[in-house]
């Protein structure tokens, strides 16, 4: 269903947003329309264009895969506005939009959040995060990847659990969690094992 | 355990905050029992003026930690707004409201010194907070020319500002407190603000990548510290009276053990303003447990520096055990 040409493929391993823009203003001019070409276009704004500074590059999914994560936290609490806020949150990345262009619709969304997540696990190999004793002390390759499979379970498997929203966080958790499952030989492993102790 | 860990109140509650509550009140029977007297209103009502203080002093450190740093000054900086403050209102004759809010302006001037030290400068914040420490007590000293500061006594014109720690026995200082403490709560589970503090704490470099002026943020989190060790400073001239020059640091100590005993994590990215709020509670019984024992009070320090230790300990093996 996920599957895709080779040089939409590019545009989806491409975590730059100024590159991903020449790569998509390309491609929906020469590569055939599957009928989503709207679609990527409008998720590409929703996710970099910023309207009231329009030089200024964002990623607002990409700093959705952190607000989920923070959201699980504290949503032990008043889960009523957690769920109000994931619910906005996806309607602000179009999600819901993507029923409407069909299952090409559907892919695109997968494919823009897949891409996100794949930015937020390269920003994990950076020097700053995971480091312990108020930011003296950095982490060991172990410690990290645990707290990567940590994280990767609270923005998808854990919050869906938490608030009920297994549907409409579907294509999100599969996104990220197939993003992080390509990103190392032992993540799948260690996914499967954390969300087995964290089974409620 | 295990059972008892997974059921919805405990999960609702959080397994920490419980224990934390029971070793409160398992403290206070230790000690009562300790003690050969059931701890009264009295030791109640002395454990709670160190618990206003100390409070405002916990719940601006939260912030700083939760974004992954440290503020050491926070003890002196409180000092300094009282020494300041008080030399203002009894030397210079400044109305009472002026130096009070001069209280918390010297806060929020060294929150601010803070912030573009750590976020703007990229200071490492455990040096920073450091050199601030002295600054504090520097310019404590040298404004007050290494003399204490003497607030008015009570029933003195001008001590009204003691109402910030109790009024005809009402404890308002808690109440302070606890209205503080719910604003600091809302503000870092349900707002935007919070919501970049912990995000900074937890993957700084994703924030950044998101469009988010970290460094912003990060500094506003120094600069909420800041200010409320100047809150602090007005509940700590209430109950003190007296500042002395060259004092503060032991309640770095106290406010960050709250911190970490609550719950909040010491890598960033995990706050807990109740737990912190509990975290007060024990260390402020602790203290005054220790002197109805009979012990010295300079053993508190030695306790102290054990449960800051275990409470570190017991943070790196449940961020292990949560991995």
């Amino acid at each position: 269903m996920f599957e895709q040409s080779a040089r939409w493929n590019e545009y989806y391993r491409e975590l730059e947003p100024a590159r991903r823009r020449e790569l998509l203003d390309q491609l929906c001019m020469t590569e055939p329309d599957d009928g989503a070409n709207d679609y990527r276009r409008m998720l590409f704004r929703a996710r970099h264009v910023d309207e009231k500074q329009p030089g200024r590059v964002v990623d607002r999914f990409l700093f959705n895969c952190l607000n989920f994560a923070q959201i699980w936290s504290s949503a032990k609490w008043f889960r009523k506005y957690a769920r109000r806020e994931t619910l906005q949150t996806l309607d602000a990345m179009l999600a819901g939009r993507a029923g409407e262009y069909g299952e090409a619709g559907e892919r695109a969304f997968y494919w823009e959040i897949r891409n996100a997540a794949a930015r937020y696990l390269k920003t994990c190999e950076s020097s700053g995060y995971n480091r312990s004793l108020f930011g003296m002390i950095a982490s060991g390759d172990e410690s990290r990847a645990e707290r990567v499979c940590r994280d990767v379970w609270r923005m998808s498997e854990g919050l869906a659990e938490r608030l009920d929203l297994r549907g409409q966080l579907r294509l999100w958790n599969r996104a990220v969690q197939d993003a992080y499952f390509m990103s190392d030989p032992g993540a799948q492993r260690r996914f499967e094992e954390y969300c087995e102790k964290n089974q409620s | 355990m295990e059972n008892f860990k997974n059921l919805p109140i405990v999960k609702k509650l959080g397994f920490n905050r419980i224990i934390l509550v029971l070793v409160l009140i398992a403290m206070y029977f230790i000690f009562s029992l300790g003690s050969g007297r059931m701890l009264g209103q009295s030791d109640l009502m002395n454990a709670l003026n160190m618990v206003d203080y100390l409070g405002f002093l916990a719940l601006g450190v939260t912030f700083v930690i939760a974004t992954g740093g440290i503020d050491f000054s926070i003890g002196p900086v409180m000092v300094c707004s009282g020494l300041i403050a008080g030399r203002l209102l009894v030397t210079f004759g400044w109305p009472l409201w002026l130096a009070l809010i001069m209280c918390v302006v010297v806060g929020m001037i060294f929150g601010v010194f803070n912030g573009i030290l750590v976020a703007f400068m990229g200071l490492p914040s455990f040096i920073s907070s450091m050199a601030s420490m002295m600054l504090a007590k520097g310019v404590g000293s040298v404004f007050t020319h290494v003399q204490n500061s003497n607030w008015p006594a009570s029933g003195a014109p001008n001590s009204g500002y003691k109402y910030f720690v109790s009024y005809n026995g009402i404890p308002t200082g808690l109440i302070f407190l606890l209205v503080v403490t719910i604003i600091c709560s809302i503000l870092l589970n349900k707002t935007l603000i919070g919501r970049y503090i912990l995000c900074i704490g937890s993957n700084r470099e994703a924030v950044r990548l998101s469009g988010v002026d970290t460094r912003k943020w990060e500094a506003l989190a120094y600069v909420i510290c800041g200010t409320l060790a100047g809150i602090a400073a007005i509940t700590y001239v209430g109950v003190i009276t007296q500042v002395q020059p060259g004092l503060g640091d032991e309640f770095n100590n106290n406010a960050i053990a709250s911190c970490v005993m609550g719950g909040t994590s010491m890598a960033g990215g995990v706050a807990s303003i109740g737990g912190t709020f509990i975290g007060v509670l024990i260390i402020s019984l602790l203290r005054v447990g220790i002197q109805a024992m009979g012990f010295r009070p300079d053993y508190q320090y030695i306790i102290t520096g054990i449960i800051v230790a275990l409470a570190v300990f017991a943070d790196i093996r449940s961020s292990a055990r949560k991995k």
